[in-house]
């Protein structure tokens, strides 16, 4: 084990549980900007995961360090010292001290974002005033907009430059779209799996009374699984045809011996399984369906984000890669669980809660 | 408001009386959308002069498409390199124009939005009439439009088979399906009034042609449960289209490798370009229609809120599209990329990319302020502006990547000659011809729809008939298989 390999095994854990901790950022955006009633019962949920932001911040430190050091040139090609002559056009936004300089800003814009509109919604929880639901979606709004063009920039920085050769303008906003279903998929199965194994309130009554809610997550994994897929063929069929070898050498990784059969898992298991399986109304109105269905589309993000992240490297070591994602992942949902159990299940007093909870039981009077 | 005052078993705020405020009954709705057809007298002078000069426009056309059959595509200003000029340019403007019309039909539907309902038939209208317009100019430029059908996979004798790896191909399928169930789309939405009408007509000429065209419509419960079945088949199918059709046309593009073309988020950031060039148009017709025949509680503020969101959000990607393309032009190190975009920036067609930076960057804009999405008068300014910009995209994509790529020895410039415009205007004409002869002919708004989401207005907490409502939301769903036979339906006669 070298610390190339243990680097790698790193950066691919942090980038897993970082698109999750986005995926609530990005959900949490959506939600106050729109104000609809769907996520109410999750907001507590995505509330958990963006509290994240700090930690993940502080755990991509030792990635920063490692820049510094000669094994960074080694994960990054794009370090000093650079002599490929297309690399060093690239100098002027590749380059360590302003890599280093824009994670603070992305995290600073992430994390005031966040603790504004998570601090208003407790506040309203307290004071029950009305007006807060309009502050949040007035920063809500603008918010998403810096939202994603900071991951743009992020995902560029984080995963594209792994290869600095290679670039694609869909790759981030492909990026965003697999944070949102897996946020969604991880937000189904907690209160499915709350209500329908542990029999836990109040999600017994919340899918009970309103069948709402459980619809509205299906399609909502429904739309994000067919986003995915459009997103997904899209860059493939545009490379494929242009058949550039700056942009082909991705596809050819990807294609080789294993990396080809976990590829083509995507197709049947990211996207035609789910895909049919939320078509029928029937996995929306079961909770046990619709976890397994939630807990497959989870599960195959983390194989997506293993085939589009690893083929990166050189000479990974692929049991230390899992070990990494695992590690990342014991932290994350022992943080997570934390948060969670230092807040309120549900947002108390949000004026929508009733709806949420009730609208299904008055249209059944 | 009066009316939930009156009914208000249920609290205020599901907000369906916003969208059609005050006192109505179904016989006023009936009277007051299908009047537009049947008494003539209605139209006033504005109608007269729109549809004169559109038919002035549409001559430019036909004299156009003549002389350019009698001449060849040479009076066009392309040339090599820019061997598409206005044709694409104008096929993509006015393809993406018809978009907001699925959208507001299908999804909208799906996505149970009430708003949808009083502005869904004109916009449907609107996508027909766009798709005629985009069809001509790849016909036309083919040079040879009566042997268009060579383009279909049928067995020749000429030893002729489509090229399947073309997407080019693929629009031609996308294009013609799209118009197909589009058509199918808004005719069996049409069915239920023009029923209406033919009771309604009093001329027996009205009454034959309304009554034909009606298809036998009686409003039998059996009816309306047919034709919900129907239209949300049709909703179903409509839906794809709405991604599928512009995604087609990025392709025709980025499946090349002309720099400024062959760019992975073409298909997201045209599709979403589309509807927002769409929604301009809806808003371009809309705001002065209601005025003219008096329509502003049936298309409410509400309804103007909605489509400038729903053009906010769409401008956004669109402006996220060309920081893309800015940005990782740049990114990619790729020196026929970064010339590519310095051409833009700083070529002799410079202007145009900052006059498209200025249309769909900047003026969108001002519609983050309440204030603005309120103001008719801004809001029509700003779809303008929206519809210059989309067109200027179209300008900036296609001629200005084509006129310099690899090789300088290939370079020129690219002048559209007086038939281009002459074209292109002409097809705008055309557009306003169709348009404004639909809205004398046919009800321009869904009378059965907005009947519907009155019963739903005044009838609103009351146990059975919520539950109806709430169990199928779609506006469009709502008479039929639950409610005691039609109350909009037997309404029918009035």
């Amino acid at each position: 084990m070298t610390l190339l390999q243990f680097a790698q095994a790193y950066l691919f854990g942090w980038v897993f549980w970082m698109t999750l901790t986005l995926g609530c950022v990005g959900l949490t955006l959506l939600y106050h900007a729109v104000r609809g009633s769907w996520a109410l019962p999750i907001l507590r949920i995505l509330e958990a995961g963006n509290k994240l932001l700090p930690v993940m911040f502080l755990a991509q430190i030792p990635i920063l360090i490692l820049l510094f050091t000669p094994t960074g040139h080694e994960l990054y090609h794009w370090l000093p010292p650079v002599t490929d002559p297309v690399l060093q056009q690239k100098t002027f936004y590749l380059n360590p001290p302003f890599y280093v300089a824009r994670q603070v800003i992305y995290f600073a814009i992430w994390w005031s974002l966040m603790s504004v509109l998570n601090r208003s919604a407790a506040r309203q929880d307290v004071s029950q005033d009305p007006r807060e639901a309009q502050l949040r979606a007035n920063v809500a709004a603008p918010g998403i907009v810096a939202f994603v063009l900071t991951i743009t920039f992020a995902y560029t920085d984080w995963v594209m430059s792994l290869d600095p050769h290679w670039f694609s303008t869909i790759f981030s906003s492909w990026f965003l779209v697999g944070a949102g279903l897996m946020t969604l998929a991880f937000a189904t199965m907690i209160v499915t799996w709350r209500a329908w194994r542990m029999q836990q309130q109040p999600w017994v009554d919340i899918l009970r009374n309103n069948p709402g809610f459980m619809r509205d997550m299906g399609n909502l994994m429904l739309a994000f699984t067919m986003l995915w897929a459009y997103f997904s063929l899209s860059q493939f069929l545009i490379i494929w045809s242009g058949n550039l070898p700056e942009e082909t050498s991705y596809y050819l990784r990807r294609t080789e011996g294993v990396w080809l059969l976990l590829g083509a898992a995507l197709i049947g298991l990211q996207f035609l399984v789910p895909f049919l399986c939320l078509l029928s109304g029937r996995t929306k109105r079961t909770p046990g369906y619709l976890f397994g269905v939630a807990l497959l589309i989870f599960v195959m993000r983390v194989v997506d984000i293993f085939w589009t992240v690893v083929p990166f490297f050189e000479e990974p070591s692929y049991p230390l890669c899992i070990a990494g994602f695992l590690a990342f992942g014991a932290l994350w949902l022992t943080l997570f669980a934390q948060n969670q159990r230092n807040a309120t299940v549900l947002p108390t007093h949000d004026p929508r809660l009733q709806e949420a909870l009730e609208s299904g039981a008055t249209s059944h009077a | 408001m009066a009316v939930s005052n009156h009914h208000g078993s249920s609290p205020a705020g599901d907000g369906l009386s916003e969208l059609l405020p005050g006192e109505h009954s179904y016989r006023s709705l009936g009277e007051r959308i299908g009047s537009i057809v049947l008494n003539q007298n209605k139209h006033r002078w504005p109608w007269y002069v729109v549809f004169f000069i559109a038919f002035a426009l549409l001559q430019v056309m036909m004299l156009s498409i003549t002389w350019l059959l009698w001449r060849g595509v040479g009076i066009w200003g392309i040339n090599i390199p820019v061997a598409w000029g206005f044709d694409i340019i104008n096929f993509v403007w006015w393809i993406g124009i018809g978009h907001a019309g699925t959208l507001i039909s299908a999804i909208l539907l799906l996505l149970r939005q009430q708003w949808r309902n009083s502005i869904n038939r004109f916009a449907e209208a609107m996508t027909l009439f766009a798709v005629a317009c985009a069809g001509l100019f790849p016909l036309l430029h083919t040079g040879r439009p009566w042997l268009a059908y060579w383009m279909l996979p049928y067995p020749n004798v000429l030893a002729m088979w489509p090229q399947f790896r073309s997407p080019l191909l693929w629009d031609v399928f996308a294009v013609s399906t799209y118009a197909t169930v589009s058509a199918l789309f808004w005719f069996v939405g049409l069915i239920p009034d023009l029923g209406s009408l033919r009771d309604r007509a009093r001329s027996p000429i009205l009454k034959g042609i309304f009554g034909v065209l009606a298809m036998g419509w009686r409003g039998s419960a059996q009816h309306w449960a047919r034709y919900e079945t129907a239209y949300l088949t049709l909703a179903g199918l409509s839906t794809p289209l709405v991604l599928s059709v512009h995604t087609i046309v990025s392709f025709d593009f980025a499946v090349s490798i002309v720099p400024g073309w062959h760019t992975t988020i073409f298909p997201p950031y045209f599709v979403a370009g589309a509807v927002y060039a769409g929604f301009a148009m809806v808003l371009t017709l809309a705001i002065p229609v209601r005025k003219w025949y008096g329509l502003e509680d049936l298309i409410t503020m509400k309804h103007m809120d909605w489509m400038a969101k729903i053009m906010l959000a769409t401008g956004l990607v669109v402006f996220y599209g060309y920081i893309c393309e800015a940005f990782y032009a740049f990114y990619s190190g790729n020196k026929f990329e970064i010339y590519m975009m310095t051409n833009r920036m700083f070529g002799p067609y410079a202007w145009s990319y900052w006059a498209l930076i200025f249309c769909n960057g900047v003026v969108p804009q001002f519609l983050w302020f309440p204030q603005v999405r309120y103001n008719l008068f801004w809001l029509f300014v700003i779809s303008q502006v929206v519809s210059v910009g989309m067109w200027l995209e179209r300008f900036v994509i296609i001629v200005v990547s084509l006129h310099r790529d690899y090789l300088p020895a290939n370079w020129g410039m690219y002048y559209p000659t007086i038939w281009d415009w002459g074209l292109y205007l002409g097809t705008i004409g055309q557009f306003t011809f169709l348009m404004f002869g639909f809205i004398r002919v046919l009800p321009m708004i869904n009378i059965f729809e907005m009947k519907d989401l009155w019963h739903r207005i005044i009838h609103r907490g009351h146990g059975r008939v919520a539950h109806a409502g709430d169990g199928r939301h779609g506006g469009a769903m709502a008479p039929g298989t639950v409610q005691p036979l039609g109350s909009p339906a037997a309404d029918v006669e009035g």
